[in-house]
């Protein structure tokens, strides 16, 4: 005997081919292995050949090889074994149908308890459907089906746990793996909280794992019905579901014959043999579904009971009794809840009898389900929303290969025709006909011509002639014919005539029964139904398009869209779309409905389309802005206009056009277009309240300009008080005691001494000092009066630039250093994701995790590396940031030694020319600290400009070397580094971090400027705290995510002028909540409470702590000492110190800026023992006498 | 001498390629910061060349404002707008990025210098790289200009 190994292919050959001919002959050869045996029975032998070697086999082998029809226990189904050749679809169908038919009484069963089943499940008796479903496999044969249903019950039943309980029961290594595979997906899919894509994602990351396409086309076939509808291996899904119990492979089956008659291209040899199949299995197994396949072959049926209940309900429908209609419709569907045809009928016939439908079960059924959806579509109400659409594909995805789904997804393709993309290439009305359950005239379509006269014969033999066969002969005859007699016809025969013209491309004849029926006057009442009147619409535009007519089309689509938005759908045409897009038309350019149109399918497009339309418009009627169309219209706006200015020219639109300068502009032109609307619309309200919100938004954005302006500022009606009491008497007495004669003067002032000084008198300004003139202004006055008005000079100076209640280094550190200058740049930063902030804890910054994890492919070292240097990074801009805080933006003087740049030195030489030149004549104190001040603002205007040029230079340029540093190491990981995915996204950073923080740093040199803007004339608290807390977003990063609620119960409007001062003292208090909170902002809660109790404003602000006892201890401490602080009221002490507790500032603003003296400021922390939030609270409390301007 | 339009949000870059652009070639140089303001000028003076960044704020950045929203597609946008218009000058994108584009889709700069001159036949001329490290971009905007 040989051995495996002396075997040759040969040899194999030869035995095959000796096996072959005793299996031919009926004999089984002895030494046959079982998988040789089934192979053999399945694709060499012929089903007869086959037959007469099963009825050899023993139990055991007839199972292995049939692979157990009748299965009684889930281990049993796909048991046998699995044995496939390729490319052999024709071997596969005899294999599956020689099954079908020799168990053709077990189907015919099991049809008769499934239909049972579905009329529980659908209207939602589950526990009898659950005994059904027992009762089927108990009796029948268990099957992958019957799982899967089990599954559906558990969902629809008792939800998510009942189903996953029914899973884990069902799951076991026993089974086959196509089982378990098959159960868990479904079990996944029937989920009622995954989104179908959802489930997609998961589906396709199986996808990836099966590389075979074939088996792919199993998943989807099985798992994922309706992602896809072409299949070119249908082979290995008759093969694979050919070896599950006989229900499995009978459904598989339908679906595949159902599949293979909605497709295009079909093999004939294929077909020939499907024919003869379709006729052996309706001859045994009585199946509406296998009636229909018979219909689309041609072969001769039979109407049972229910085909002709259907067949009533058409004709009634066709007629318009409606409700008999309704009536016949709930008999029908109690009996027969998948007929899909039935329920959209009935849901038509609830619309025209405008009641509500029948609830088929109390507890929400399926079939109320989809009902309630239909409706929702046809009649779309408030309540249609994308919502429905996504509850109706739930639906779909829920129930997969189904007779229902089937149905609702050709009613939502017919409905939202260019989402549902995937039925496009194929016959998918033919496969809805097929699986509707229902016999009737309206399956004309589906029938060739040759059959088409037997098939109407069939329903003409009935006692009462049917008025749907009526129709149905009548569309078959010629167009002309139907065009003269459209007065003979209802108008659901007209709507049918419509169709069938359209869908033989005879769009003028199409277009002649729209407009009848549209124009008609006996139709109206039937119109008012409004599903009834946009399937009309919707018919003419799409042949008026086909047509070319396109500025009809738009016309006729946008008053209806601009009515009723939730038809748009319906519309929604992608060819259009892209017609009307790339059209040079200059008429259709001009059309006012090529811009509405357009932006009602902005979403679907690149919307520079809508400003072109618009601004293509406009130009036709010789205009540049919406405010200069206003202008020319005339009369009783019309729904166009109305539109155009509504939809179209808003700011998503208008941002694109070169006519408006600023936000501000953009806004203004809204707001023009509301008040103009508001006049001239039925819809008021709505015009007002986008008027009032974008006047708001205008004064909040003048608000954070005017925290920009206010920067740099010095309280001038303060100082100038103060100066009253301090200089103005000695003042006079010097200036009486200057005008003594001379010897007068040596006896009273002894330090006179021989010294004189000379100064021009008064409007010398203007005289040229070495001109002749000047010697005419020439005066002699003593040295001593030029010591006092040096001493003068320096104390208003000091008291300028130094007085901690009013002088300008107090606001540059309320306004610019405390804070708000390094949030402002390190925002930038931050935002880029470059720079991390210092732990006290780990004494250095924390790494930079953002950067880190995307660059995880990088070695470990050059991780480091990269860390290294965002961690320099994070140093230099914070020392850069400190040195320009506390060097560069501090005050400097001839005592006050720094390197600050507001430099306020001033040496002899200086005021001595100062004296001469503009002060020695003034002899009024007035008119001299007014000239004081001036001198000091020019100044300070020079002080400006040179931190303008420090900022935009050298700051600059300290901030691009540090950039440079960090570019350098960047590049040398990136040379040493294969893979380097993400390298280019991190050197985009730098350089977008690099553009950005040089606009930043233009944008802080524009707070340098003095300005006496008083952008906000009056605000309320809602402003304020709008304007103030975008601000501080902007600027502190630790406030961009924190939740900030407002609660204001005030209507007090005060002067712009005490903008700043509020903003100043809110700035401190959310400062104080982040700093005393130790959260991220994503954790920050903070609650801004403003009431108004009589005359007193109280301003509440409490935000959540970090909840640890060592951090609480401390925080109660810090507490204390600051209420002694503000309890000491020492605020002069601290006002121009930065860091520390910002609430000696907000004394300062109350008591001094606001000149509100009896305020009163508490701090708690309000600790909860219950594990709640601890609570930090500070409460301000101050008068409003003569504060405010009036009450909104 | 020849008018040159550039629009370009970077202070620094701006500074950089107008100075160059003088001094080398005694060109009049105009200058914008923003879409809007660039798109303007465009329309309202004839210009022989327009240099464009890719990135730019809608409007002008002001104190106190955010220039309404940044355009990651402005200098598409302008170009668009000078076709469309048929505005008879020559664009040149000038530009720091390998990549740019919008909702999170990124495009290199060679695809679409590919795309523009498809797109834009008589108005675009070319994309520069402009590294301020280095001096290629001059010598780019040098041969362009000799041409």
């Amino acid at each position: 005997m040989k051995s495996l190994e002396d075997i040759s292919l040969n040899d194999l050959k030869e035995f095959s081919k000796s096996f072959s001919n005793d299996l031919k002959r009926g004999v089984i050869p002895r030494k046959i292995s079982k998988i040789s045996l089934a192979t053999e029975l399945k694709y060499n032998l012929t089903p007869r050949e086959a037959d007469r070697i099963l009825n050899q086999l023993d139990d055991e082998l007839y199972n292995y090889v049939e692979s157990y029809p009748l299965a009684e226990s889930y281990k049993q189904i796909g048991k046998g074994q699995s044995y496939f050749q390729d490319n052999n679809l024709i071997k596969e169908i005899n294999w599956i149908s020689s099954f079908l038919i020799d168990y053709a009484d077990e189907i015919n069963s099991f049809l008769e308890f499934e239909k049972e089943y579905d009329n529980h499940l659908l209207l939602g008796n589950y526990e009898e459907a659950l005994r059904s479903l027992n009762k089927i496999e108990s009796k029948i044969s268990v099957s992958s089906w019957s799982i899967q249903q089990k599954l559906v019950i558990a969902e629809l039943d008792k939800g998510f746990s009942h189903n996953k309980d029914v899973l884990s029961s069902i799951l076991s290594t026993e089974n086959s793996n196509t089982i378990n595979f098959l159960s868990n997906y479904t079990s996944i899919r029937i989920e009622r909280n995954i989104s179908p894509s959802q489930f997609d994602s998961i589906v396709k990351e199986l996808h990836k794992i099966s590389s075979e396409p074939k088996l792919s086309e199993y998943i989807q076939f099985k798992i994922d019905f309706f992602s896809n509808f072409k299949y070119n291996h249908f082979d290995i899904i008759l093969a694979l579901d050919g070896q599950l119990s006989i229900i499995d492979r009978y459904k598989t089956f339908i679906s595949f014959l159902q599949i293979y008659y909605y497709q295009i291209n079909r093999d004939k040899k294929v077909e020939s043999l499907l024919k003869r199949t379709i006729i052996d299995l309706a001859k045994r197994i009585q199946d509406i579904d296998l009636h229909l396949l018979e219909v689309k072959i041609g072969s001769k049926v039979q109407l049972d009971i229910n085909d002709r209940f259907f067949v009533e309900i058409s004709d009634l429908y066709t007629l318009g009794e409606y409700s008999l209609l309704k009536e016949k419709c709930e008999t029908f569907l109690l009996k027969d809840p998948k007929c899909f045809p039935v329920i959209l009928t009935y849901c038509k016939t609830i619309t025209y009898l405008n009641c509500t439908p029948k609830r088929f079960n109390l507890n929400h059924s399926l079939l109320d389900r989809i009902i309630k959806v239909v409706l929702e579509f046809l009649l779309k109400t408030e309540t249609f929303t994308e919502e429905s659409f996504l509850e109706a594909y739930k639906i779909v995805h829920f129930l997969g290969n189904h007779h229902l789904s089937i149905g609702l997804l050709h009613f939502l393709a017919q409905e939202v025709p260019y989402i549902i993309s995937p039925i496009k290439d194929i016959k998918y009305y033919d496969f809805y006909l097929l699986s509707s359950r229902a016999l009737s005239p309206s399956l004309h379509s589906l029938i060739e011509p040759k059959y088409l006269n037997n098939f109407l014969a069939l329903f003409e033999n009935e006692s009462v002639k049917s008025s749907t066969t009526n129709l149905v002969n009548t569309l078959y005859k010629s167009s002309q014919f139907l065009i003269s007699n459209l007065n003979k016809f209802n108008l659901t025969e007209l709507k049918v005539i419509a169709i069938t013209l359209t869908n033989k491309n005879e769009y003028n004849f199409a277009l002649k029964v729209y407009d009848y029926v549209l124009f008609n006057n006996h139709l109206f009442s039937d119109l008012k139904v409004k599903h009834v009147y946009l399937d009309f619409v919707i018919g003419k535009y799409y042949c008026l398009i086909k047509n070319k007519s396109y500025g009809e089309a738009l016309k006729l689509s946008c008053d209806i869209l601009i009515k009723e938005p939730n038809t748009s759908h319906k519309f929604f045409s992608p060819p259009f779309l892209n017609v009307l897009k790339e059209s040079e038309d200059y008429e259709l350019q001009s059309n006012i409905y090529l811009s509405i149109y357009l932006k009602i399918y902005e979403s679907h497009m690149d919307s520079y389309h809508v400003y072109v339309a618009y601004d293509n418009y406009l130009e036709s009627v010789s205009c540049k802005t919406p405010s200069e169309y206003i202008k020319t219209l005339q009369g009783t706006l019309t729904i166009e206009d109305t539109a155009f200015l509504d939809l179209v020219c808003k700011h998503e639109t208008l941002h694109s056009s070169p006519e408006f300068n600023d936000h501000e502009e953009l806004d203004l032109e809204r707001i023009e277009i509301c008040n103009f609307l508001t006049n001239n619309s039925d819809r008021r309200e709505k015009y007002d309240s986008e008027i009032s919100d974008l006047l708001r938004k205008v004064l909040v954005r003048k608000g954070i300009k005017q925290i920009d302006y206010s920067k740099i500022y010095v309280d001038i009606k303060g100082l100038k008080s103060t100066l009253q009491k301090d200089l103005k008497e000695s003042f006079y007495r010097n200036l009486e005691i200057a005008s003594l004669p001379l010897d007068q003067l040596k006896k009273i002032v002894s330090s006179l001494g021989n010294i004189l000084v000379y100064y021009y008198d008064k409007d010398s300004s203007d005289v040229e000092y070495d001109s002749e003139d000047i010697r005419e202004k020439l005066r002699l006055t003593s040295y001593n009066r030029f010591l006092h008005f040096k001493e003068a000079f320096i104390k208003i100076r000091d008291k300028f630039i130094l007085s901690s209640d009013h002088g300008l280094d107090t606001y540059l550190s309320m306004r610019i250093r405390h804070g708000t200058l390094l949030g402002q740049i390190r925002s930038v930063f931050e935002n880029h994701n470059l720079i991390t902030v210092w732990s006290d804890q780990d004494n250095e910054y924390l790494p930079n995790s953002y950067w880190i994890s995307k660059l995880q492919f990088l070695l470990v070292s050059n991780q480091h590396k990269l860390n290294s240097a965002f961690n320099a990074f994070s140093k230099s801009i914070d020392r850069l940031g400190d040195n320009l805080k506390s060097q560069i933006i501090q005050i400097k003087t001839e005592v006050k030694q720094t390197s600050g740049l507001f430099d306020y030195s001033y040496d002899d030489i200086e005021l001595l020319t100062l004296f001469q030149q503009r002060f020695g004549s003034i002899k009024d104190f007035d008119e001299f600290v007014e000239e004081v001040i001036q001198v000091l603002w020019d100044k300070t205007e020079d002080c400006l400009n040179n931190i303008k040029i420090y900022l935009n230079d050298e700051f600059i340029n300290y901030l691009n070397q540090e950039f440079d540093a960090l570019e350098k190491v960047i590049n040398t990981i990136q040379n040493e580094s294969q893979s380097n995915n993400e390298l280019p996204e991190l050197v985009q950073t730098v350089r977008n971090c690099k553009t950005a923080i040089a606009v930043e740093i233009g944008k802080i040199s524009e707070w340098f400027n003095r300005s006496n803007k008083k952008l906000i004339e009056e605000f309320d608290f809602t402003i304020l705290l709008d304007s103030s807390i975008n601000t501080l977003q902007s600027v502190n990063p630790l406030f961009k995510d924190a939740k900030i609620n407002y609660d204001i119960k005030c209507d007090l409007i005060f002067d712009g002028d005490l903008f700043p001062y509020f903003t100043d003292m809110l700035f401190y208090l959310l400062d104080n909540a982040i700093k005393h909170s130790r959260l991220e902002s994503k954790s920050l809660y903070i609650l801004i409470s403003i009431k108004q109790d009589d005359n007193i404003v109280r301003i509440v602000i409490e935000n959540n702590v970090f909840n640890e006892k060592s951090y609480l201890d401390y925080l109660d401490n810090h507490i204390h000492k600051t209420r002694e602080k503000i309890y000491n009221a020492k605020f002069h002490e601290h006002i121009n110190k930065e860091g520390g507790t910002g609430f000696i500032k907000i004394k300062k603003t109350l008591t001094q800026d606001l000149n509100r003296k009896d305020n009163d400021i508490q701090i708690h922390l309000l600790k909860n023992e219950d594990g709640s939030e601890n609570i930090f609270k500070t409460e301000i409390k101050f008068n409003i006498n003569d504060l405010y301007k009036n009450i909104a | 001498m020849k008018n040159i339009l550039l629009i370009e949000d970077d202070p620094i870059k701006l500074s950089a390629i107008r100075d160059f652009i003088i001094n080398t070639f005694n060109f009049n140089v105009d200058t914008k910061m923003s879409y809007q303001s660039g798109l303007k000028t465009i329309l309202e003076r004839k210009y022989e060349l327009v240099l464009l960044d890719m990135q730019l704020p809608n409007y002008d950045i002001k104190s106190g404002e955010d220039g309404y929203k940044q355009r990651p597609l402005a200098g598409r946008d302008i170009l668009r707008e000078i076709k469309r218009k048929k505005i008879q000058s020559r664009v040149v994108i000038i530009t720091q990025y390998d990549s740019f584009g919008e909702d999170g889709k990124f495009v290199s700069w060679q695809e679409w210098d590919t795309f523009f001159s498809e797109q834009f036949k008589s108005i675009y001329y070319s994309t520069i790289f402009y590294n301020p490290a280095s001096s290629s971009w001059k010598e780019q905007l040098k041969l362009f200009f000799a041409s």
